[in-house]
């Protein structure tokens, strides 16, 4: 399927000093990063960011997380399944009736 | 892959299992089909189920196949990530109108390597888990996916390029827009099937609750490549005791609109709930129902077996699903066979079976009628099945109503029949040039 | 073993009193279940609706339940079928009362406007002609005791003497007094053959008598309704003070209410209470029957209407003829004054025993029945329970796997 690969099928801007990037040119169509996603980006780098430092010191469940991170747990399974999804963090054993979390490499 | 011709014999709406059936029964007789499917991948909802009554088979497993050999059919044509805008009714033929959806990419030159999606930095919900897993901004659908091509999500994209910068081939366009292209054909199917009641729609059956779900989200749940990995709670990750099944959830109800039965439910329910009773060691598995219909062939032996496995059956509708401590949930119910009692009885899960409403409406797009339930109008439903009001416009699968798999397979091949007869009555060519067609 | 007759003319009686979608109810049991109310062995509606479906009057008659249903329409708002469980309990209420109404006045007026109105008519006419005919029970009053006195000043006095009146007052409450109990009285032995496996000694029944003047006073069970309970259960109240305020200031305290000429007495205060409060809740009902915002106001049978608008009609003529007094017309205040009662009694001697009014008595006595056989059925040796949950022997497959 032939794709639209030319920069001049963008909206025509005022000639620029040199070409533009084509992630600038997407940027700019869609009017950049809107707030609420610049908001929920850094939110979630900062449970990210809590729920490596808990697991560091071991194996945690999820609620466990949740009272170390004070969040709500939901959030945290959300969270550390995507971190799962993505190699970052495996499955371990059963610990009354939850599954114990471990940092890949920790 | 060569671009869209401009003519067709017949348009097939919809690459789920009945679109992909009705598509290949028609490139299996020599016509030239062009297969349109809104989202990036074929496969419908049954590449995203765990397992299929009554057989148990794996349920990716009996649907790959079909969307590798449509993929790949030399009469089909995919065209994915696409939407039919119009379709409008010309003496002989159709001219349609599609709107084809950018995926920022080339998909000649991607080559499906997953290395953009391991790049991108955001996580988001994934639609193929109905939200319980992440997917990436950039990704590939899901790993049966056809074609296995990523697509950037530009609304989730947070234009840092990293994408770009580890894409081994370069394939990566982040100036395509979507494109508009004309196509006539000769037929028309409407396969576009289904979506799942949307879960607040009784509210006071907690569809919000974290731990009361969705039936489709259950099934990713159970799935072998499902976003937890195994049976887990949302809430919690805690690993179910008690799980209850609320029949009639979403079906057979005026005061929301769906009084028809989506005739899957019960043995959706069953099927799942002895499938708990393998993967969760003495789970409390619970179906609350006002009647079980398990009207297809084997379905009987199913729910006798799925009885005997275990599964708890209790005749009652609930009324209410209320939050206990601890994501916990308090189900009220009356017990019918128990003289009437009212009980409270409390469960760590709790699954809605939700009905079945129709994903798509034909309004502004088709001139065809729909029923009163939003589900396309069969004039001729004892005889012609998959006739709709307008000739030249058939319709297969659960468009048509609810149904199940093999029922549905059954009406896609008929829609398929109908569509072959109406071609060769109109000697249709999708290769001669329009002017030179014989009405 | 106990056997039931069935009634087979049971739902078409039932849809003459207002209950018409009885054949759509499949059973499924949400009502009971999402009902706030219902609750151990006092489930409703289905059961109700069951039996009126299969047409078991006796059953029904048995059953205090349809009593405890304040309506507040939760039942009917989620009822997969649009079966309107809170209204077909309603038309039940109104099918019960004909039933426990021994004179049989309260089906006719149920069922035939013409009976209402003519009976109403009738009592309006009597109270005309009280104030018509010279010397009625024996005493000087009405039209004919006016003179020039009376002409030229409101004297009450002649026109309506106190002590004639209030005697008239007593007889009425008498009367109603006698209507309604012998009407409660027969409910209590219908519901109580429900209780025949029981064993009721009478210290139980007179142990929990209390139970008919708590919830006759308070109403307070409409409290754990759904739907906005509090707001509903508060116009209610309110509406029932004004009316018991209104009831005691014209029955009992008569002769302090009724005054002559301009001089204050604190009464006045406890009508001014109630004048408002009948008026502004009866409006409030009014307009929301006329635009059915509430759930149980969707549906108006002639009986709802008639209740309110009589109500609203006697507080309005009330306040009207107190205006005209204070400012010393004569003449309006003679004319309003038998307006007024034209209203009021035929209010009280048609719709109280007999109208939609009389539930202030059956619904504390409901009460009072279930309280009974709870605690009758605490003292029963209890059966062995059921085992929870466990598969009926309907489920069990019949071939093993």
């Amino acid at each position: 399927m032939p794709v639209q690969t030319t920069i001049t099928a963008a909206p025509a801007a005022p000639a620029p000093a040199k070409p533009k990037r084509p992630i600038e040119i997407l940027r700019e169509r869609h009017g950049g990063m809107s707030k609420e996603l610049k908001d929920y980006f850094n939110e979630q780098q900062k449970i990210y960011k809590a729920l490596r430092a808990s697991l560091k010191n071991g194996p945690r469940t999820v609620p466990q997380l949740a009272q170390e991170c004070s969040l709500p747990s939901p959030a945290v399974m959300w969270h550390l399944m995507a971190l799962r999804r993505y190699g970052e963090v495996l499955d371990g054993p059963e610990q009354n009736g939850y599954l114990l979390y471990t940092l890949k490499g920790a | 892959m060569a671009d869209i011709r401009d003519r067709y014999d017949a348009l097939v709406i919809g690459g789920g299992i009945a679109g992909m059936q009705a598509a290949l029964d028609l490139g299996e007789q020599g016509f030239e089909v062009l297969l349109v499917e809104r989202t990036p991948s074929i496969g419908g909802v049954m590449v995203g189920l765990n397992k299929v009554f009554p057989t148990l088979d794996c349920s990716s497993c009996i649907c790959t196949p079909r969307m590798a050999e449509s993929a790949h059919h030399p009469r089909i044509r995919l065209q994915t990530y696409t939407e039919v805008r119009h379709v409008e009714a010309l003496g002989t033929g159709f001219r349609v109108e599609l709107d084809c959806k950018p995926r920022y990419l080339d998909e000649e030159t991607c080559i499906g390597c997953d290395e953009c999606e391991l790049a991108c930095p955001i996580e988001v919900p994934h639609e193929f888990d109905y939200g319980l897993g992440a997917r990436r901004a950039i990704y590939i659908p899901h790993g049966n996916a056809i074609p296995q091509k990523a697509v950037l999500d530009v609304e989730h994209c947070i234009f840092c390029g990293k994408c770009e910068r580890v894409c081994p081939t370069n394939c990566l366009d982040f100036t395509a827009e979507s494109r508009t292209v004309h196509v006539d054909v000769g037929a028309v199917i409407v396969a576009t099937g289904f979506e799942i009641l949307p879960m607040g729609t009784k509210p006071e059956y907690g569809g919000r609750l974290p731990n009361v779900m969705n039936p489709m989200a259950m099934e990713r749940i159970q799935s072998s490549n499902g976003p937890y990995g195994r049976v887990l709670r949302p809430a919690d990750g805690k690993i179910p005791r008690s799980i209850a099944y609320i029949q009639c959830a979403g079906s057979r109800d005026r005061s929301i609109g769906v009084p028809y039965c989506s005739r899957v439910c019960c043995m959706y329910a069953l099927k799942q709930a002895l499938l708990l009773r393998h993967y969760i060691h003495d789970v409390d598995v619970t179906l609350y129902y006002m009647d079980i219909r398990a009207f297809g062939k084997g379905y009987e032996q199913f729910y006798r077996r799925a009885v005997a496995e275990g599964v708890k059956v209790v005749k009652g509708k609930v009324a209410r699903v209320t939050e206990a401590e601890n994501f916990d949930l308090l189900l009220r119910v009356e017990l019918l066979d128990e003289g009437g009692r009212v009980d409270e009885h409390r469960y760590d899960l709790v699954v809605l079976s939700q009905g079945l409403i129709p994903a798509w409406h034909a309004d502004g797009i088709i001139d065809i009628e729909e029923d009163a339930d939003g589900f396309v109008h069969t004039p001729e439903i004892k005889l012609n099945p998959s006739f709709t009001t307008m000739p030249g416009v058939f319709v297969g699968g659960v468009a048509a109503g609810p149904k199940d798999i093999p029922d549905a397979i059954v009406e896609a091949g008929e829609a398929a029949m109908a569509a072959a007869n109406y071609l060769k009555r109109f000697r249709w060519r999708s290769r001669t040039p329009a002017a030179a067609v014989a009405v | 073993m106990q056997y039931y007759r069935m009634d087979p003319a049971l739902s078409t009686e039932l849809a003459a009193f207002g209950g018409t979608t009885l054949g759509r109810c499949f059973s499924c049991g949400n009502c009971t279940a999402v009902c706030g109310l219902s609750k151990g062995d006092t489930v409703f509606p289905r059961k109700i609706i069951r039996y009126l479906q299969v047409g078991l009057s006796d059953r029904l008659l048995e059953s205090p339940e349809p009593w405890l249903c304040y309506y507040c329409g939760t039942c009917s708002e989620t009822c997969p079928r649009d079966a309107e469980p809170g209204e077909l309990m309603m038309a039940t209420r109104r099918w019960l009362v004909s039933k426990y109404d021994w004179t049989g006045l309260s089906k006719r007026l149920y069922l035939s406007e013409a009976w209402e109105f003519g009976l109403l008519a009738g009592v309006a006419l009597f109270v005309l002609a009280m104030f018509l005919v010279p010397g009625w029970l024996g005493a000087a009053f009405g039209f004919s005791a006016i003179n020039t006195s009376a002409l030229e000043h409101v004297r009450l006095d002649l026109f309506a003497p106190t002590d004639v009146i209030h005697y008239a007052d007593l007889a009425l409450a008498g009367l109603l007094g006698v209507l309604l109990g012998v009407n409660a009285l027969r409910m209590v032995l219908f519901v109580r053959k429900g209780m025949r496996n029981l064993k009721t000694p009478p210290s139980i029944w007179l142990g929990k008598a209390y139970e008919i003047l708590v919830h006759g006073a308070t109403q307070k069970r409409w409290l754990q309704c759904d739907n906005d309970a509090r707001g509903k259960w508060l116009r209610h109240f309110l509406l029932v003070t004004g009316y018991a305020t209104m009831f005691l200031l014209v029955i009992v305290f008569l002769p302090a209410f009724q005054r002559e000429g301009s001089d204050f007495h604190y009464t006045a205060i406890f009508g001014y209470y109630a004048t408002v409060v009948l008026l502004g809740v009866t409006l409030l009902a009014m307009r929301s029957r006329l635009k059915k915002q509430e759930q149980y106001h969707r549906f108006s049978h002639a009986s709802d209407w008639m209740f309110l608008v009589l109500l609203f009609l006697t507080a309005l003529s009330g306040i009207a003829l107190h205006a005209v007094r204070l400012l010393d017309l004569p003449w309006p205040t003679y004319i309003l004054y038998v307006v007024h009662l034209m209203i009021a009694v035929p209010m009280l001697v048609i719709e109280v025993p007999f109208g939609k009014w009389n539930h202030l008595v059956f619904r504390p006595v409901a009460q009072y029945l279930v309280a009974v056989r709870e605690v009758a059925q605490a003292r029963q040796p209890a059966p062995a329970p059921p085992p929870r949950h466990a598969p009926s022997p309907r489920h069990a497959p019949a071939v093993a796997r």
